[in-house]
C-alpha cells in the first residue's frame, strides 16, 4: 500500500455495484404491496385487540356481577318473592335469621358492601359483637341531626348478651357515621320475655318497628312514644307426644310438597357461646360437599341457612341451635320450631328428623 | 448530489417515492451490503427504507435532503438488522481464505472482505465518503456526527483498511470476529 488514495481508488471501485433492473422492479412492487396492505392489516390488528379488550370487559363486568355467587353467599330462590316485599317500604334489611325472611336479605350490592365494612369495622368492639349475634339487623335509612350531620341508621334485635337475664329481647337503634362509626345507640328494653325478636318491617317513616317473636308473638314497637304492642298467640305447634319426624311429615303431608320445608341453623361454640370462624367455615363446606346444588346460604359468622332440603351434617363439636320452618306457598310461616341439638350425637340429621331423635325445645322464656 | 435534494413543490408520495426508489435504490442498496455485507438482507434494508419513507412521507421535512433522509432511514435499518440478527460477521467473508498482502486484495469481494473487518463506524464513514461519495457534511448528517469527527474517524479507517490491505488484518493482528458498534 502506497498511500490513501489507493485504498479510496480502491473503494470507489465499489460504488459501481448495482441491482438489476428487474430486482428494482420485483422490490418496488413489493414496496407499493406492503404500503397498501399495511393499514388493512393494521386494522385487523386493532379489530382483534378491540375484541380481545371487549371479551375481558364483559368477563370482568358479569364476574363482578356474580361475585357474591362465586365466593359463596347465594341466594334461595323460593326467598326472593319474601324479600321484595321489604324493598317497598323504602327501608333495606340487612340480616333477618329467625323470621319467615331467613335469610339476609340484603337486596343490593352496596348493601352487602356497607354491612361487610361495618362488621370489619366493629367486630372487635362493642357493637359488633351485637350485630354479631343479633336476630335481625335492619339498615332503616338515614338520621339526620339539627346540625346538619348525617349518616345510615341501623335498627337490630338481640337477646340481652350481658349481664342480668341473657333471655331479654332489646331493640337498638345505631346512629353510624359513614365510616361505621357509632355516633349514637339507643336501646329500648320490650316489657315481656318473648324470645328472639325478628324485625319484619318498619313502617311511618322509620317510627314503628313490626317484630315476631320466637314465642310466636307478634308486634310494633314506636320509637317515639316507645310503646309497645303485643298480639297473636303461640303459632308453633305443640310437639306433644309427637316426634318431631312426625310433625314434619304431617307438615309435608299436609302442603302437598316438601319444598317449603327448611332449616336455619345457628352454630355457636359450645365453650363460650361465640361463633368460631373455622368451625364455621368447615360447617359450610360440609354442608356444600353434601349437597352439591342445593341452594344454601351462609350469612353471618353464626347462620347457616339451608333451603330445600335435609342434611348430614358431621359436626364433631358444638351445639346447633336449629329452627326448621315450615313455609305456606305465598311465602309466609306456616310454623316454625326451634330445637337444641347436639349433633355429635347423631349420626345424620335427617335420621334426626323423619325417624327418631331426643329434639328439644329451645327455650324460650315463660308462657305469655 | 442526485436532483432531489431540494423540492420546490410538495411531493405527492406514490410518484415521489417511486421517483426516489428508481433514483436512490442503488445507493441505498450498496450502502446496506456494504454494511451488512449481504446481498439478501441488503435488498430487505433497501425496501424497508422505501417502506418507511412511504409512511413517513408526509413528516418529511422539505427542507431535508431526499437522500440524507433516506441515508439516515437506512443507517437506522442497519442499526436494526444487526440488533435482530446479531451478526457480526457477514456471509461474503471467507473465513478460509484471509488475503495476507495487499496485493491480493484486487476484487471487489476482498475489498469487501476487507471492509467488513473494520469496526461499524469505520465502515459507515468510508461508504459513504468514498463509495457513496457523499460530502463530509452529508456524511456527519448521516451518522449524527460533527464534521470534524467524520474527518478523524475517516482518517482512523483510512489507516486502519490500509494495514488490513497490507497485513491481512487490522493492527496487524489475526482477529476472528470484528465488534459492532450499534
Amino acid at each position: 500500500m502506497k498511500d490513501e488514495q489507493e485504498v479510496i481508488k480502491r473503494l470507489n471501485r465499489l460504488s459501481e455495484k448495482r441491482l438489476s433492473a428487474d430486482e428494482k422492479n420485483a422490490m418496488f412492487q413489493r414496496i407499493q404491496n406492503d404500503f397498501h396492505e399495511a393499514p388493512s392489516k393494521r386494522r385487523n390488528r386493532w379489530f382483534v385487540w378491540g375484541a380481545g379488550a371487549t371479551v375481558v370487559l364483559i368477563t370482568l363486568v358479569v364476574l363482578f356481577s356474580y361475585r357474591d355467587a362465586l365466593i359463596g353467599e347465594r341466594v334461595p330462590p323460593a326467598l326472593s318473592a319474601t324479600e321484595t316485599s321489604f324493598t317497598g317500604s323504602g327501608v333495606s334489611p340487612i340480616r333477618n335469621v329467625s323470621n319467615e325472611q331467613i335469610f339476609p336479605v340484603v337486596n343490593s350490592a352496596s348493601d352487602q358492601s356497607h354491612i361487610r365494612t361495618l362488621f370489619k369495622a366493629t367486630i372487635k368492639g362493642h357493637q359488633g359483637a351485637i350485630f354479631d349475634q343479633a336476630d335481625s339487623v335492619w339498615r332503616d335509612g338515614n338520621w339526620r341531626n339539627a346540625k346538619g350531620k348525617s349518616g345510615p341508621r341501623y335498627v337490630a334485635s338481640s337477646l340481652n348478651s350481658g349481664k342480668g337475664d341473657r333471655n331479654l329481647p332489646r331493640i337498638t337503634v345505631y346512629n353510624m357515621n359513614n365510616s361505621s362509626g357509632v355516633i349514637a345507640k339507643t336501646t329500648f328494653i320490650p316489657p315481656r320475655r318473648i324470645g328472639h325478636l325478628t324485625i319484619i318491617e318498619i313502617s311511618n317513616g322509620g317510627k314503628v318497628i313490626h317484630f315476631l317473636s320466637s314465642s310466636g308473638k307478634s308486634g310494633t314497637f314506636n320509637f317515639e312514644t316507645h310503646e309497645w304492642h303485643f298480639s297473636g298467640g303461640n303459632k308453633i305447634p305443640q310437639l306433644g307426644s309427637r316426634s318431631l319426624g312426625e310433625l314434619v311429615r304431617s307438615s309435608i303431608k299436609q302442603n302437598g310438597k316438601n319444598d317449603k320445608l327448611y332449616l336455619v341453623m345457628y352454630y355457636k361454640s359450645k365453650h363460650d357461646g361465640r361463633n368460631v370462624p373455622g368451625v364455621r367455615k368447615y360447617f359450610s363446606q360440609e354442608i356444600r360437599k353434601q349437597h352439591a346444588g342445593v341452594p344454601t346460604v351462609l350469612y353471618g359468622p353464626s347462620y347457616i341457612v339451608i333451603a330445600r332440603g335435609l342434611f348430614k351434617p358431621t359436626i364433631k363439636d358444638g351445639i346447633a341451635n336449629t329452627a326448621i320452618i315450615a313455609y305456606t306457598g305465598d311465602g309466609r310461616v306456616e310454623w316454625r320450631y326451634f330445637l337444641n341439638i347436639d349433633l355429635s350425637a347423631f349420626q345424620s340429621m335427617e335420621t334426626t328428623l323423619l325417624k327418631t331423635g331426643p329434639v328439644h325445645e329451645l327455650p324460650t322464656g315463660p308462657k305469655q | 448530489m442526485g436532483g432531489f435534494a431540494t423540492h420546490e413543490k410538495p411531493l405527492q408520495s406514490d410518484e415521489a417515492v417511486k421517483d426516489l426508489f428508481y433514483h436512490y435504490a442503488d445507493d441505498l442498496y450498496r450502502f446496506a451490503l456494504y454494511s451488512v455485507g449481504n446481498h439478501d438482507d441488503a435488498k430487505d434494508i433497501v425496501q424497508d427504507v422505501f417502506l418507511k419513507a412511504y409512511r413517513s412521507f408526509g413528516n418529511f421535512r422539505q427542507e431535508a435532503q431526499c437522500k440524507t433522509w433516506l441515508f439516515q432511514i437506512a443507517k437506522n435499518q442497519i442499526r436494526d438488522h444487526f440488533r435482530r440478527s446479531r451478526v457480526r460477521k457477514t456471509a461474503f467473508r471467507k473465513e478460509n481464505k484471509v488475503p495476507n498482502r495487499f496485493t491480493e486484495f484486487d476484487s471487489d469481494i476482498e475489498i469487501q472482505d476487507a471492509l467488513s473487518r473494520l469496526k461499524e463506524n469505520f465502515r459507515q464513514v468510508l461508504i459513504l465518503r468514498f463509495i457513496e461519495d457523499l460530502s463530509v457534511r452529508d456524511t456527519a448528517d448521516i451518522l449524527h456526527w460533527s464534521e470534524a469527527k467524520v474527518r478523524t474517524t475517516q482518517h482512523r479507517a483510512l489507516k486502519q483498511l490500509r494495514t488490513i490491505f497490507e497485513d491481512g488484518h487490522p493492527s496487524g493482528k489475526r482477529k476472528g470476529m470484528n465488534h459492532h458498534e450499534g
